[in-house]
């Protein structure tokens, strides 16, 4: 997919700005406060409705404006889009080639961006849900029912937990049989999405970090995978469940986890590494997209550049140079992208481009 | 211009039912008012007396006249299959398709705990009973395909086992008269996951 032109109205620090996008390289540059995480922000938003840095949407609307619009065209398998999305205090709109679009999730399973960005590795490191969140996204958009699966666990969740709220014991069963057979699906195709991950992931962690080490993602689910073994450990527990008010295992408490080929996992990675593994991560995810969907989708690379060592900067470059998406680069220095085939370069100040 | 009181009022009475938004409220109301008063005097009194009249069926909790609703008491329905829906309304929509010709039971509800709904509060203890007074073959399940309905399902299945030699759910999966390119991704997979083998009949 491609994003033609964009523009922006009232969003964040943007009173009005109108860009028209180069298909490979954009550049952003400029000094800090300036806008930059902003833009690519907006950029973000208009794939997949949300911000990668806050969950309180309204915070994106310009303060004291009412609306935010965010326009822009975008190419997706030869068709173009127009799409239009409303920021208000009521919430989210979305217009594609002016029909208004009713359920947001078609919108969302339609256009893809892989975001690096400080801010959403902090997130991603240190939040659970963070981690979860980000591959539900992922598998959403990889296939078609697991969003419907995602919501229908949800659906049986809530009722489960009012159930152990209410201590009411005589339908508990059948709402752990639910339980089961609503995790089944989520956990088998989390596991296939962290196999096939794995597949790629060593290979273009060595790559970019030019180390020897093997990087893998591990998929740990808080459940047994058998169901039977699951809802005979559930019917155990039942006492236990109804103590705490809240199902204690299931597919919303699984995680994923880095480690390294020599046992060395996550949570003792420096910041460098982590941010390296990170990237690996979501590159690996690219390539996953372009081979089984023929889809590539935009990366934004926020203030990346700055924050890694010159070997693995050079890397990453030589790797980004033979992709095929579109890349939205920002940085405080211009000469970071000078070496890319023909970028578009833009100087950003004060919410202005210059 | 301000429309008067009584109209008003029949107009607000009328948005309330399901299905009516203001401006049908509006139609209606201005309908009835052209109508002469005999006709006013006939919706008034079939809208009275259904509420007198209409109970809910001693056996099957269906909407009855007497005590017993005309599925119960209709010698010619096979009593040894009984069809088990959510409310009463569900019964006449499987009665338009002409598909079934056994009993039915209401269960007056779903199991949701959401909405405060327990096994309790449902029609299952009159079905326990009733299987005991008059054996069945076959008890089809049919609530909806929702979770509740579901759970439902299985919650019945479970407390009812051995009560009926067997207790059967409807299936799911493609409309019928669909087109296979207009079909949503979740009905089709679930009409994948619910194929039949090929059975000349």
């Amino acid at each position: 997919m491609v994003i033609r032109d964009f523009s922006v109205t009232n969003f964040r620090n943007y009173k009005q700005l109108h860009i028209e996008f180069s298909d490979k390289v954009n550049v952003f540059f400029g000094n800090n406060g300036q806008g930059k995480s902003n833009l690519v922000e907006g950029i973000y938003f208009l794939n997949h409705l949300n911000s990668f840095r806050t969950h309180r949407i309204k915070k994106l609307i310009e303060f004291g404006e009412p609306i935010s619009q965010i326009k822009a065209t975008i190419d997706k398998d030869g068709t173009s889009f127009a799409a239009r999305i409303e920021i208000s205090g009521r919430g989210r709109k979305v217009w594609l080639n002016d029909t208004p679009i009713r359920k947001l999730s078609e919108y969302i399973t339609s256009f893809y961006a892989i975001v690096f960005n400080p801010d959403s590795l902090h997130y991603y490191r240190h939040f659970t849900g963070e981690r979860r969140g980000f591959f539900n996204r992922f598998l959403s958009f990889f296939d078609g029912i697991y969003l419907h699966e995602i919501r229908e666990f949800r659906a049986v969740h809530a009722q489960k937990n009012r159930l152990l709220k209410s201590g009411e014991k005589s339908s508990i069963l059948d709402w752990n049989i639910l339980f089961v057979d609503r995790s089944c699906g989520i956990v088998t195709k989390r596991r296939e999405m962290v196999e096939r991950i794995n597949l790629i992931l060593p290979e273009l962690y060595a790559r970019i970090s030019g180390r020897e080490a093997k990087l893998l993602l591990e998929y740990r689910p808080s459940f047994p995978e058998d169901s039977d073994t699951w809802l005979k450990l559930l019917e155990k527990s039942v006492e236990q469940e109804f103590k705490a008010g809240h199902a204690q295992h299931g597919p919303h408490r699984d995680d994923f986890c880095l480690l390294l080929e020599d046992g060395k996992r996550d949570e003792f990675f420096s910041q460098g590494e982590y941010r390296i593994s990170l990237l690996a991560l979501k590159l690996a995810i690219n390539v996953l997209m372009a081979e089984r969907m023929q889809f590539h989708p935009v990366l934004i690379l926020d203030d990346l550049f700055s924050e890694l060592d010159a070997t693995v900067r050079a890397n990453l470059r030589q790797y980004l140079f033979q992709v095929p998406n579109q890349i939205f680069i920002t940085s405080t220095e211009p000469g970071d992208a000078h070496d890319f085939p023909d970028p578009r370069i833009m100087e950003i100040r004060a919410g202005q481009i210059t | 211009m301000n429309i008067p009181p009584s109209l008003e009022r029949l107009v607000q009475e009328l948005a309330r039912l399901p299905g009516i938004g203001q401006k049908t409220a509006q139609r209606l109301a201005f309908s009835i008012l052209r109508h002469d008063e005999a006709r006013a005097q006939a919706l008034s009194d079939a809208v009275l007396q259904v509420k007198e009249k209409i109970r809910f069926c001693e056996r099957c909790s269906g909407f009855a006249e007497e005590a017993l609703c005309q599925i119960c008491q209709d010698p010619r329905r096979d009593e040894r299959v009984i069809c088990v829906v959510e409310q009463p309304s569900d019964i006449y929509v499987i009665e338009r398709s002409g598909a079934f010709r056994g009993r039915y039971h209401v269960l007056m509800g779903v199991i949701s705990p959401l909405d405060g709904v327990g096994p309790e509060q449902l029609k299952i203890r009159e079905l326990a009973r009733r299987l005991e007074n008059e054996p069945a073959q076959e008890l089809i399940i049919a609530t909806n395909p929702s979770l509740q309905g579901e759970a439902t399902a299985l919650h019945l299945s479970r407390v009812l086992e051995g009560k009926a030699e067997k207790i059967t759910r409807l299936a799911r999966g493609m409309p019928v008269g669909a087109n296979l390119e207009f079909t949503d991704d979740v009905t089709l997979s679930q009409a994948f996951s619910g194929r039949q083998d090929f059975v000349s009949s």
